[in-house]
């Protein structure tokens, strides 16, 4: 599968929003609200609220919610991934995305996901898809062969 | 090839062998998507949970594939969106716009739009066929069913099943076609065919690709099996191959095009040696026809019949009814025709052949070789139309006048009927003054009929004139008054009339002696007789008369539809001259009256039907016609006919027929038509159906009239009816159609015969013969 | 008794104009209907006119079946026949004359020893079946119209212009 782009791990991260609460410590949590935008290099987010952890100065995990909360962000081959749902968790560490609560990711070539809970490792493509608490079901949507962007 | 008769699938249980997944319209994902749509559709799967990576995700959990008018449900699918390939596993049910079926294991490449499926049972989406089968390969609209069985039965009660090493299914197309398939009726294995094609939906009618077998003193055991061809989706043919056991074999054939702006049919048959008579010029039998009509413009088309047979008793030989017999002469025409806003033309010509050994070529009309006509009739002004009919025919016969035998022949040498021609050229112009108002119409016409001839010279020794010619005026005077009254019948409001008429004729004798008899025949005495104004149907012969008709008509026209309940009329002429025009042979009609016409009509409901006719002549105090019949419809089909006929020195005959409905399985269909003036029955059936949901089954013996000499043959058909693949045996249903009328309620509205009307029907028959 | 000259019938303005549809272009039977008709005040529709009434001529068919046989077996009589499914649907769709079938017949001898002629008395028979079939047709369809006509029999006689459907 595709890879997120690794380069934008040494990417400025720069966060816009109405308030903000953060500890000065290196390590302590950051929370942004109202109307959150966060770019790092390709990566970039939307939400109402956004938990940055650090550790040691690098971002360790991000937390959002919005309704919905949108993320998308580069792979190496080129092609964007885009995701949503009412609650984003990226932890950086392992490369995986949850996504909660009708979440979707737009795939290449007009494709996507829908499912009450996605977890996405933008490192290996490993995908989990669930209805999440209640009976939802996970759709996927392929493009037909003569429409899909090439590679 | 319209299938005579829909297959009849009322008799089904509602429940079908695969019945439909309730999560999926039952005619597929979305309306109107075919197998073509499916290359430019998304394919959209759902799961309960899913897993794996987004290029090959796993799904597990009631999973939904989807794709254009393509459906499949399993418990777990696993997809790789780089080859487009999936597997599904667990109470598989696959569904798309021709069949559905359910299985343990399927897999398959939505590019290639390839699927297999192991261990199914199917069911085909448009009409019932289902079975089961080890493994399908389905690609894109067609399908091969490997170790498949096929029936439109109904798993529970399996009356018929065909068992095939592959069946193979052309939804697009509507056609299956088994190899190496054994059909069985109950448990009794009864034919093995190599290849065997079938009609799957009501789109494609195949003919009787079913071998039809019967059994008859004339012809022994008489074995057909029809070859369908099909060539190219606007031309097919089908072959006969036919064999008879007591007179030996039979190659028919049929090859039809369809174009945008016409049809044609090529048929024949060919029977290189016929045991049947050993008389010289009955050893090589064979017909053959050709019917094809071609729409040149808007309002010009052409119009070819032929069809010619190797002896007269050609029909006597080959028929299955007594409507075979029934003809005497094989007619052949062909000709442009066209027709316009006030006026129709046409260029034609037509042969006659004589199909009846004991009458001789004299009997036959001439045939018009060629015949062109024109008539134009416009209503130039609302109290004035013109308009003119004019004909010019060249006549020709093979046998036409008796040469008696030259003066100095020896005793007892015969005379012969030797050929005749002759050109005829006829113009009648009129004028008539077309005054109306709600309540009356009066309308006087004259019209003027000038006919002139060229004869060859055997015809002018004959009628002793070279170019006879006659020029006559017609004048007549049509006048009617309509009365109406409302009333209310049973609760229903009518609309009663009556309707007194009046019609004077007047035209003055001219000598007619010398004109010979090409096309022209006394006109059957009838109610539309008493306001024509000629006596004889051909312009040979145009009636002296000085006589007026006084005629009376009432009717009972239901308001709220317009139906005719009831009609009546009655009606005389009163000759007031003789007429002293006559053909060869007849008398003058003598001053005074005619006889009386009668015709009732009565339809009390919707299923009874009453019509009768009645001809008195006053003058010699006899009937010259009593029709009466009755008809009933009885519900869900069945239908009873009773009728009488005499017609003076022609006809006293009775028949009745019937077609009853017992339950929903079984019908009992009867006739007996017997002739009192011959004092013997024509035709008598008594037959017994019964029918279920897929399987019918008919036992029918006839008594009819097969051959000229009047004899009576016996014959029992037994007919076997798969519905959905075809029938076996004799084609009952033919010959009942035209025993009893209604017995299909379609018949009521009658089968265009060919000369009247524009375009031959397109429910041809497949087997021309009559 | 009742019975009084027959009145004018005032075709419904909604029913005009018609337009005549028949399956086989080649019919004249389309063509006399509509003569008629104009004659009794109907326009005919052009083809751009969407809303028009429509008189569908649903099935036109001929039979011409052998109604007696001698006793060799050859037919000696014929029964022309001639029957005709129409319905007359207005603008708007609903049916002012339901769907029915005219049938009508003539019954003509043909002795197989004399079938001269017989060709030229069946073209007859099938030229004034043609005629008389339209005739049936509208006097159908009058009466159906009757019945949406004010009942009240005071209207004045015969109209001026003969404007008559009978």
């Amino acid at each position: 599968g595709a890879v997120a782009r690794t380069s934008d791990r040494n990417q400025p991260l720069d966060v816009e929003a109405t308030s903000t609460d953060c500890t000065v410590a290196g390590d302590g949590p950051c929370s942004f609200t109202g109307n959150v935008h966060l770019t790092q290099g390709t990566l970039l987010v939307q939400a109402a609220k956004a938990v940055v952890h650090r550790s040691n100065g690098d971002i360790r995990r991000v937390i959002l919610t919005g309704a919905p909360a949108q993320m998308s962000q580069e792979l190496d081959d080129g092609s964007t991934v885009t995701g949503r749902a009412s609650n984003v968790d990226y932890d950086m560490s392992t490369d995986t995305v949850v996504f909660t609560g009708n979440a979707v990711i737009d795939q290449r070539g007009g494709g996507n996901i829908t499912a009450g809970r996605i977890s996405y490792n933008m490192k290996s493509g490993q995908v989990q898809g669930s209805g999440g608490e209640g009976p939802g079901r996970v759709h996927v949507k392929f493009p037909p062969k003569t429409q899909q962007g090439t590679r | 090839r319209a299938q005579k008769m829909q297959d009849d699938f009322s008799l089904c249980p509602l429940t079908q062998a695969v019945p439909e997944f309730e999560d999926v319209p039952a005619t597929g994902i979305t309306l109107g998507k075919t197998p073509l749509d499916r290359a430019q559709s998304p394919t959209d799967i759902e799961g309960d949970t899913l897993s794996g990576t987004d290029v090959a995700p796993q799904f597990q959990g009631n999973v939904a594939l989807r794709r254009g008018d393509q459906f499949l449900g399993a418990d777990r699918l696993t997809y790789d969106s780089e080859q487009e390939h999936y597997v599904a596993d667990g109470n598989i049910r696959y569904q798309d716009s021709s069949m559905r079926l359910t299985a343990e294991h399927a897999e398959g490449n939505q590019a290639a739009d390839e699927h297999q499926i192991d261990d199914l049972k199917y069911q085909l989406v448009s009409r019932r066929g289902n079975g089961e089968s080890s493994r399908i390969n389905l690609h894109g609209a067609q399908g091969s069913l490997h170790d498949s069985t096929y029936s439109t039965c109904d798993p529970e009660d399996r009356h018929w099943e065909l068992k095939a090493k592959r069946i193979d299914v052309d939804s697009a197309e509507g056609f299956a076609v088994a190899h190496n398939a054994v059909l069985r009726i109950g448990r009794i294995p009864v034919l093995y065919v190599p290849w065997f094609e079938f009609p799957i939906d009501e789109r494609r009618h195949t003919g009787l690709l079913f071998p039809s077998a019967s059994n008859s003193s004339r012809n022994g055991f008489d074995y057909k099996q029809p070859i369908y061809l099909n060539l190219a989706p606007n031309y097919d043919a089908t072959l006969y191959p036919r064999i008879m056991t007591a007179r030996g074999i039979q190659l028919g054939g049929e090859f039809r095009y369809l174009g945008t702006k016409g049809q044609a049919s090529v048929s024949g048959a060919y029977m290189p040696h016929d045991d049947l008579r050993d008389d010289e010029g009955y050893d090589k039998r064979y017909f053959g026809a050709f019917n094809g009509f071609q729409n040149l413009s808007r309002s010009w088309q052409a119009r070819v019949n032929l069809l010619h047979i190797s002896d007269p008793r050609y029909f006597e030989d080959f028929n299955s009814s007594i409507n075979g017999i029934s003809v005497y002469a094989a007619y052949s025409d062909a000709g442009l025709y066209g027709r316009g806003r006030h006026w129709s033309a046409g260029l034609m010509a037509d042969h006659w052949q004589l199909a009846d050994y004991t009458l001789s070529e004299v009997s036959l009309a001439y045939n018009r070789m060629p015949r062109a006509f024109f008539s134009w009739d416009q209503r130039l002004r609302p109290w004035l139309s013109a308009g003119v009919d004019a004909e010019a025919v060249r006549f020709q016969k093979d046998e036409a006048v008796f040469e008696a035998p030259p003066p100095g022949a020896p005793f007892g040498t015969q005379g012969r009927f030797v050929g005749a021609a002759g050109s005829r050229l006829d113009i009648k112009p009129y004028v008539s003054l077309p005054l109306e108002g709600a309540s009356w119409f009066v309308r006087p016409t004259l019209a003027w009929r000038y006919t002139a001839y060229q004869l060859d010279d055997q015809l002018a020794a004959v009628v002793k004139a070279k170019s006879p010619s006659r020029s006559q005026p017609i004048g007549s005077v049509d006048a009617g008054l309509y009365f109406d009254r409302s009333t209310r019948l049973h609760g229903q409001s009518f609309l009663q009339t009556l309707e007194p008429r009046m019609f004077y004729l007047y035209s003055p004798f001219r000598n007619q002696d010398t004109l010979p008899a090409f096309d022209t025949g006394a006109l059957t005495f009838s109610w539309g007789q008493m306001f024509r104004d000629n006596r004889y149907s051909g312009a040979d012969r145009q009636a002296d008369a000085n006589q007026l008709t006084i005629a009376l008509t009432s009717r009972l026209i239901r308001e709220s539809d317009g139906r005719e309940r009831f009609s009546a009329s009655i009606g005389q002429i009163k000759y007031f001259d003789d007429s002293r025009v006559v053909l060869p042979g007849e008398q003058p009609i003598l001053a005074g009256k005619s006889a009386w016409v009668a015709d009732v009509g009565w339809a009390p409901t919707d299923r009874w039907t009453f019509g009768g006719s009645y001809q008195y002549n006053p003058k010699l105090r006899q009937k010259d016609l009593v029709s009466v019949r009755g008809r009933y419809l009885l519900p869900d089909d069945g239908v009873v006919n009773l009728a009488y006929r005499f017609r003076r020195d022609v006809s006293d005959q009775v028949d009745f027929s019937f077609l009853y409905p017992v339950n929903d399985t079984w019908s009992v269909v009867g006739r007996d038509y017997y002739s009192i003036l011959d004092r013997k029955p024509l035709e008598q059936v008594l037959g017994v159906q019964w029918d279920s949901c897929c399987i019918a089954v008919r036992l029918v013996g006839r008594r009819y009239v097969h051959n000229r000499e009047g004899e009576l043959s016996r014959g029992i058909m037994l007919e076997i009816e798969l519905k959905g693949l075809g029938s076996a045996g004799q084609d009952t249903r033919k010959t009942l159609r035209r025993a009893i009328l209604g017995y299909n309620r379609g018949d009521l509205y009658l089968v265009p015969p060919e000369t009247a009307t524009a375009q031959p029907s397109t429910d041809s028959d497949p087997d021309p013969t009559p | 008794c009742g019975f009084h000259l027959r009145n004018a019938i005032v075709v419904p303005p909604e029913l005009t104009p018609m337009r005549i549809v028949a399956p086989d272009p080649y019919s004249p039977l389309a063509e006399s209907l509509s003569e008629s008709l104009q004659r009794a005040g109907v326009q005919p529709a052009t083809d751009d006119m969407e809303q028009a009434t429509t008189l569908q001529i649903l099935s036109e068919r001929w039979g011409d079946t052998p109604i007696s046989i001698d006793e060799l077996g050859r037919a000696q009589e014929f029964s022309l026949r001639y029957a005709v499914i129409f319905a007359l649907v207005d603008a708007e769709g609903t049916i002012v004359v339901p769907q029915q079938a005219v049938e009508l017949s003539r019954d003509y001898v043909a002795p197989p020893a004399d079938s001269i002629g017989k060709t030229s008395e069946r073209e007859l028979l099938a030229k004034e079946l043609r005629r008389e079939m339209s005739t049936a047709m509208l006097r159908r369809i009058g009466a159906a119209l009757l019945s949406t006509q004010p009942k009240a029999d005071s209207k004045a006689g015969a109209s001026a212009d003969p404007a008559t459907v009978h």
